[in-house]
C-alpha cells in the first residue's frame, strides 16, 4: 500500500448505458497483477494522470485474477476523464482500500443483497464471491431496483441470476416505458424484499444504493425485524488518500476509507451527518 | 550522566555553524513584510532570537503546504523537468515503466529547525502518532527522520498562550531532540532523543556540564515563566460538557455564525493535517502534489455529482472542535490542541479554541452574558476580547 499508484492499462471498456460503463484494467507490473487481491466491498483509488484521483468500488469478483473491473458513472472530473479514455490508455491504480464486506461473518448464514441503481457496483463483487462458493451460504436472495428497464446495469448477468434456482433474484423497475419489454417486477424495491421473503434469523443483509433508496430500504428491513447489526451498508465519501490521513472522508471520528466503507446500520446511526 | 550541558551564548553562532555543516539550517528570520517566518538560514546573525512565543509552527517542514508526491514522465515529452526548485531525490524509486515512469518524491534532505517552541514539539509528538501509526505515511516519515528540532523554551509566554493548562509547555521534560533554556548569558541545554544527544556530543568542546547554580537558575526561570501565563484554560471541562450533552447545536450555530471560513485557524494549527491532492501538468509530465486543506471549507467533502455531506457551516465548525476535543483524545490520546494560541491571533471572528473553551463555561457566545467562576456575570465582549499586555493575573479567561 502506498500513495504512489501502479500503472495499469485499460483493456476493455463495456458500454452499459449512456452514463455508465464497465472498465477492465490490467496492471502493467506482472508481480502486482498476480499478487493483487481484495475482498468484496473494497475500493481502489483510480488516477487519471493529470486530472486527479477518485475512489471507485471494485466491481469484479475477488476470484477473477489478472484484471480489475470498475463500473463507473460519469459524474465528475475524474470519472468524466475516464469515460473519455480509449482502450489501451494508461491509468494509475492503488489499493485495495477499505474493510470490505465481512464475508467470514456472512458465510454459513443466509444472505440478502439489496441494490439500487449504481449500488450494484460493489455488490456485484459480493454476488460473484457468493456464486464462486455457493455451498458456503444457505439461502441467498438478491433484489435489484432500477428506474426503468434500460437503466438496469448488467442486465444479461442479472437475467441469468433470475433464471438460477439456487438463488432467489428479483429485478424491479420503477416504471416501464411503452416501447420496452419487462418481465420483472414493476414498483418499489421494498416490495421485492417481501417477495424474496428471506428468513429473518441468521440473515445478513448487504444494501447499497442512493440515499433515498437507503431510507426506504432500511425502514422496510427494520419493520421486517432484521437487526441493525446484521444490515451492512456501503458509504460514499470524498477521499484523497484512502489511507486514513487526508481527512476528507471522516464521518464523526471514523475514517470511511479504513473503518468503512462498509458499516453496519448499528454503527452508522451513531455517526453524525449520515441521515 | 544526565544529558544536560551549558552553552555559553557567545558560542551559539559557532555551534549553529557546526550544525549547518551536516544539515540545512532553518530558523526564525524576518521576512520582507517584517513577519517572523521559518526559512533556510543564510546568515547566522539574521536569526531572530527575541521571538514572540507564537511564531509560525514548524509543521511546514513535516507536512509542507505544497508537497510534490510523485511525478510521471510522459514518453516523448521532456523528462526530468524540475517543476520546483526542490531537487528530485537521486534515489527516487521508479515504479512501473510502460507508459513513462512514476517517481516517488519523498524528500530526503537532512534539516535542523532551530527555535521551535515546546508546544510545537508536543504537537509533533502527536503528529508522529497520527502519521506513523496504522499506515506509515512515507513522505512524513522521511521528513521526520531527517529533521532535528532545537527547541527554545518559553521564558516569555504570549498573552494568547495557554500551554500551561495542557501540559504541553512552556518547558518539556522529554520528547524533544534538544531543548535550550535561556539563562541570560548562557543556555541550559538538554538532549532527549538519541540524535539530539549525538548532535550535542559531536560538538562537546563547546559545552560544559551544569553546576548547581545553573540548575537553580533554570528552576527559577521556569517558575517565573509559569507565573506569567494569563490564560489558565483546561480543555477537560469543555470536553466533559460536550460528552455530557450540555452543548447543544444552537451553541455551534452561534459559533458558526461568526466563522468567516477563512481557514486561518487550520493553516496555523500545528495539529491540523488535512490535505488535498492535486495533479498539475507541465511540459514533459505530470506532478501530483498534496496541499493543505481545510474541513471548514464547504467543498471539502464535495463528491462527484455535487453531493455535499457537510453542507451546513454549523456542522463543519462543530466538526473542527469535535475533532480536537473529542476525537483526538479518543484516537491519539491527547487533545488536538497544544495551547499555542495561534488561532486566537488569527481568527477574525474570535471563535478560537480559547474563546470557545471559555464561552462554553458560560454557555453563551453572542448573548448578553456569560457566567464565569462563582456566578460572576461578564459581558460577551469581556469574554471574547483579546487580553492587553498590561493585564496581569487571571482575567475572565481564568479557571475561576
Amino acid at each position: 500500500m502506498s500513495l504512489v499508484p501502479q500503472t495499469a492499462t485499460l483493456v476493455e471498456k463495456r458500454y452499459l448505458d449512456p452514463q455508465h460503463s464497465l472498465f477492465r484494467f490490467v496492471f502493467d507490473d506482472e508481480g502486482v497483477r498476480e499478487s493483487f487481491s481484495f475482498s468484496p466491498g473494497q475500493f481502489v483509488m483510480l488516477s487519471i494522470f493529470g486530472v486527479g484521483e477518485a475512489p471507485i468500488s471494485i466491481t469484479s469478483g475477488p476470484d477473477e485474477k489478472g484484471f480489475v473491473e470498475l463500473c463507473v458513472r460519469q459524474a465528475g472530473r475524474v470519472t468524466g476523464a475516464l469515460h473519455a479514455l480509449e482502450e489501451n490508455a494508461t491509468v494509475g491504480l492503488r489499493g485495495p482500500y477499505g474493510n470490505g464486506y465481512p464475508v467470514d461473518v456472512m458465510e454459513g448464514g443466509n444472505l440478502l443483497i439489496v441494490a439500487g441503481g449504481l449500488g450494484i457496483a460493489p455488490l456485484r463483487s459480493l454476488i460473484r464471491y457468493v456464486l464462486y462458493r455457493r455451498d458456503r451460504f444457505r439461502e441467498v436472495g438478491i433484489g435489484y431496483g432500477a428506474r426503468n428497464p434500460e437503466s438496469v446495469l448488467f442486465s444479461g448477468e442479472m437475467q441469468n441470476l433470475v433464471a438460477r434456482t439456487d438463488i432467489k433474484c428479483i429485478l424491479s423497475v420503477d416504471s416501464v416505458p411503452e416501447a420496452c419489454r419487462w418481465d420483472g417486477h414493476v414498483g418499489r424495491v421494498t416490495e421485492i424484499i417481501d417477495r424474496i421473503n428471506m428468513p429473518i434469523e441468521g440473515t445478513s443483509v448487504a444494501v447499497c444504493g442512493p440515499p433515498v433508496f437507503y431510507k426506504f430500504v432500511l425502514e422496510k428491513l427494520l419493520s421486517l425485524g432484521y437487526s441493525k447489526g446484521s444490515i451492512y451498508m456501503s458509504l460514499e465519501r470524498r477521499m484523497e488518500c484512502g489511507l486514513g490521513k487526508c481527512g476528507h472522508c471522516v464521518v464523526g471520528h471514523k475514517y470511511t476509507c479504513i473503518e468503512g466503507p462498509i458499516f453496519t446500520y448499528w454503527d452508522a446511526i451513531n455517526l453524525p451527518e449520515i441521515f | 550522566m544526565r544529558n544536560e550541558w551549558i552553552l555559553d551564548k557567545n558560542h551559539l553562532s559557532y555551534w549553529l555553524r557546526q550544525l549547518r555543516k551536516e544539515r540545512e539550517l532553518v530558523g526564525p528570520l524576518l521576512n520582507g513584510g517584517k513577519d517572523i517566518v521559518f526559512r533556510t538560514v543564510e546568515q547566522i546573525h539574521e536569526i531572530v532570537l527575541d521571538l514572540p512565543a507564537s511564531l509560525p509552527s514548524p509543521k511546514e517542514f513535516l507536512l509542507p503546504q505544497y508537497e510534490p508526491m510523485l511525478r510521471l514522465d510522459i514518453p516523448g515529452g521532456e523528462p526530468g523537468v524540475h517543476y520546483r526548485a526542490q531537487p528530485v531525490s537521486p534515489d527516487a524509486c521508479v515504479k512501473g515503466s510502460r507508459a513513462g515512469r512514476v517517481y516517488d518524491l519523498a524528500e530526503r534532505r537532512r534539516r535542523i529547525v532551530f527555535g521551535v517552541r515546546p508546544c510545537d514539539v508536543s504537537a509533533v509528538r502527536l503528529l508522529d502518532r497520527f502519521f506513523l501509526e496504522g499506515y506509515r505515511d512515507p513522505y512524513y516519515e522521511q521528513r521526520r527522520m531527517n529533521t532535528l528540532m532545537v527547541t527554545i523554551a518559553c521564558n516569555n509566554p504570549d498573552p494568547t498562550c495557554f500551554c500551561i493548562g495542557l501540559g504541553t509547555g512552556p518547558y518539556l521534560d522529554g520528547g524533544f531532540d534538544i531543548q535550550l533554556t535561556d539563562l541570560g548569558n548562557r543556555y541550559f541545554v538538554q538532549a532527549a532523543s538519541a540524535e539530539g544527544v549525538r548532535t550535542v556530543k559531536a560538538t562537546s568542546f563547546l559545552f560544559r556540564r551544569p553546576g548547581k547554580a545553573d540548575h537553580d537558575d533554570q528552576y527559577e526561570v521556569i517558575l517565573s515563566a509559569k507565573a506569567r501565563f494569563r490564560k489558565r484554560i483546561s480543555l477537560e471541562s469543555p470536553r466533559g460538557m460536550i460528552l455530557a450533552g450540555r452543548i447543544k447545536d444552537d451553541f455551534w450555530q452561534r459559533v458558526a455564525a461568526r466563522c468567516f471560513e477563512c481557514g486561518g485557524c487550520v493553516y496555523e494549527c500545528p495539529l491540523c493535517t488535512c490535505f488535498t491532492v492535486t495533479d498539475r501538468r507541465y511540459h514533459g509530465g505530470i506532478e501530483r502534489a498534496r496541499l493543505w486543506d481545510t474541513c471548514l471549507f464547504k467543498g471539502f467533502t464535495r463528491m462527484a455529482g455535487g453531493v455535499l455531506p457537510n453542507e451546513k457551516r454549523m456542522l463543519r465548525t462543530k466538526r473542527w472542535y469535535y475533532h480536537k476535543l473529542i476525537h483526538y483524545p479518543e484516537v491519539l490520546g491527547g487533545f488536538g490542541c497544544v495551547g499555542c494560541g495561534r488561532c486566537t491571533l488569527t481568527c477574525p471572528g474570535k471563535i478560537d479554541m480559547a474563546a470557545i473553551a471559555t464561552a462554553m463555561k458560560g454557555l453563551d457566545l453572542d448573548g448578553a452574558t456569560a457566567v464565569v467562576g462563582k456566578g460572576r456575570q461578564v459581558g460577551i465582549g469581556e469574554v471574547m476580547r483579546r487580553p492587553k499586555p498590561e493585564e496581569t493575573g487571571a482575567g475572565p479567561e481564568g479557571e475561576g
